[in-house]
């Protein structure tokens, strides 16, 4: 369970901007969460928190009930590794390494011990870049980059999902399935928060958390 | 998969080879010269500490020559025999002359080396008989030759027993204990010789010594008055030889530290300096590295690597540096002592290097260069 609790993050340097204001919910094992909101409403800045990417200014993040600020360095590269599988907006590829070396990162700092080879093998067969394989990320379309990042994020088998806009580069169609592919997963009892403008997309969650200006003004249950 | 770990590291050296390459032969040098430092500081506590295993007087002095002429293009180190002789005669006229004095008699086939040794011989370098017995007082300072006992080192304890007759002329009255040393005062070339294969003689009378042109032993000088000394200088520019000077046993120790600490300090200095620009180039390579990769590096931070993880692959470049010349030096010198130090060097600039960079990735938020990176 993810639970975040009056959560504030303030980014400092120049004029102050208060991307989270006091923002509270929680996430339960299985769900799949949209979050919507207008450009610059803190989306991004909340997800990065929920991947222990950035801390929170105020309040807390937790995750089991254990405070993730006061997670040693070690476990955080741990969750990060094994238990949480993110993608950034920005996809946040090594772009000289090849499609597999990009989706193999998390396997390297991996303790489960996976078939490497099958693994992306069978990754990149669920993302349609089996061809790709072995092609230089900075030669890949936004598109492909996208999938790149989504099969880099399930590799490792986590059990919270994190996606920031993973269909904002995407064609209708391919956004479909990339969305079929989040639904399966969450079918095997992943939890899947996915940041998205596309409203189709958000309709297809359980639940869609609305921010503006930092703060929630809008969480809406779909399954009832 | 620690496998895939290693990879990457091996590959990020290989990127910069010839690099890495050159640090390696800069840090080897800069460990050779510890080692040499080291050889010369463990060489100095060794003579000193075995001076100091030979605790006596310091009114006995040795003789050092301070001068060494070229004649004809051939460099004289050694006074000739004859004159060595003289002066051992003026000084046992003059003052209390002790030690000992090896003497060459050229028998053809049989030669030997007759070693004479003074009253306070044994007593000085406390010598000490396996079998039979020292010489007794009576022994020393005879008008001849005839029927003078021998005592003879470790080396011969198979081929002569006490009683038997060496040359069958000089009686065995004792065999000394294996491995007992004596010590030459003689500055910084001091050195403890074995007496294993000496043949030790009692000091004859003067007028003896002299009428069988045996060098009378005088290899320490008793005396407490350095203006005594001088008359033996004086008398030995007399007899055309260069000048000596006189050293006692804390003298001696003296003279080694000196001559060591001049011969170590410029390469103290030395291997600082390469030291210094050692660590300044694998801090610097670091840095590039982190420079031209720290996306990536943030990435795999991103995907679960740990601060350490990063760490380790930001100093395996200085890590195998250091490793392959300190093992490099390490097989040169071939001294467990040499080794420790060139060890605790290395690990020392190891840190000097990595802590920087520790305390750097640390302060670094993952998502910053990502940001900056755009
Ligand atoms: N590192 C940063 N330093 C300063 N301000 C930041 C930083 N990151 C985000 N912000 C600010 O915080 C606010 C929220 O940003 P965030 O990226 O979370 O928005 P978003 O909802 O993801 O927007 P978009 O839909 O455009 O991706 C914005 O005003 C942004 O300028
Ligand atoms: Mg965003």
């Amino acid at each position: 369970m993810f639970r975040i609790k009056n959560l504030t993050k303030i980014f400092y340097g120049g004029e102050e901007v208060r991307a989270l204001n006091d923002v509270s919910f929680e996430i339960n094992d299985g769900e799949l969460v949209a979050i919507i909101g207008k450009s610059g409403s803190g989306k991004s800045t909340l997800l990065n928190i929920m991947g222990l990417l950035d801390s929170a200014s105020e309040g807390g993040y937790y995750i089991n009930e254990k405070k993730a600020s006061s997670l040693p360095e070690e476990e955080k590269a741990r969750l990060r590794n094994m238990e949480i599988g993110i993608v950034l907006q920005d996809f946040a590829l090594v772009e000289r390494y090849t499609v597999s070396q990009n989706i193999a990162i998390p396997l390297i700092y991996s303790k489960k011990n996976l078939n490497k080879e099958k693994s992306i093998r069978d990754i990149l067969n669920l993302v349609g870049l089996s061809e790709k394989k072995d092609t230089p990320s900075y030669k890949l379309s936004g598109g492909q980059k996208q999938r790149v990042a989504i099969a880099r994020a399930v590799i490792n088998n986590p059990s919270l999902i994190l996606a920031d806009e993973p269909t904002g580069a995407l064609d209708s169609k391919t956004s479909e399935e990339i969305m079929e592919l989040f639904l399966k997963l969450n079918k095997e009892g992943k939890t899947i928060v996915i940041v998205t403008h596309d409203k189709q997309i958000a309709q297809k969650c359980n639940r869609i958390i609305e921010l503006s200006d930092g703060k929630i003004v809008s969480d809406t249950d779909l399954t009832r | 998969m620690i496998k895939e770990y290693i990879k990457l590291i091996i590959s990020d050296i290989k990127a910069d080879k010839k690099f890495f390459i050159l640090l390696t032969i800069q840090t080897l040098i800069a460990f050779i010269v510890i080692g040499n430092i080291i050889g010369i500081a463990n060489y100095t506590n060794d003579t000193i500490e075995n001076l100091d295993s030979f605790n006596f007087s310091d009114k006995y002095y040795g003789k050092i020559s301070t001068e060494i002429y070229t004649f004809s293009g051939i460099t004289v180190t050694e006074m000739d025999i004859e004159t060595e002789r003289k002066l051992s005669y003026y000084i046992a006229e003059n003052f209390k002359a002790s030690g000992y004095s090896h003497n060459f008699i050229d028998a053809g086939e049989n030669s030997y080396t007759m070693t004479f040794v003074s009253e306070d011989f044994f007593n000085i370098y406390k010598l000490e008989t396996e079998s039979g017995r020292l010489f007794l007082e009576e022994e020393y300072y005879s008008d001849t030759m005839e029927n003078t006992p021998v005592i003879l080192g470790n080396y011969y304890k198979d081929s002569y027993k006490v009683g038997d007759f060496y040359h069958n002329k000089y009686k065995v009255i004792g065999i000394l204990k294996d491995g007992q040393k004596i010590i030459n005062l003689a500055g910084e070339r001091s050195k403890p010789v074995s007496v294993d294969s000496d043949v030790l003689f009692p000091v004859k009378s003067l007028s003896c010594m002299k009428q069988n042109h045996y060098e009378y032993p005088s290899s320490l000088i008793y005396s407490d008055d350095k203006a005594q000394l001088k008359a033996i200088n004086d008398y030995a520019e007399k007899l055309g030889m260069y000048p000596f000077n006189f050293i006692s046993l804390s003298g001696t120790k003296q003279l080694i530290n000196h001559m060591s600490t001049q011969t170590a300090a410029p390469l103290i200095i030395i291997s600082l300096i390469i030291i210094t620009l050692a660590i300044f180039c694998l801090i610097q390579s670091a840095m590039l590295f982190i420079r031209r990769n720290l996306t990536e590096l943030l990435i795999h931070r991103i995907c679960g690597a740990k601060l350490s993880n990063i760490l380790l692959r930001v100093s395996a470049g200085s890590f195998i540096v250091i490793f392959t010349s300190g093992v490099v030096a390490s097989l040169i010198f071939r001294t467990v002592i040499a080794a420790t130090g060139i060890a605790i060097t290395g690990v020392a600039v190891l840190l000097i290097t990595i802590i920087p960079f520790a305390v750097k990735l640390k302060r670094l938020s993952i998502l910053s260069s990502i940001r900056e990176g755009k």
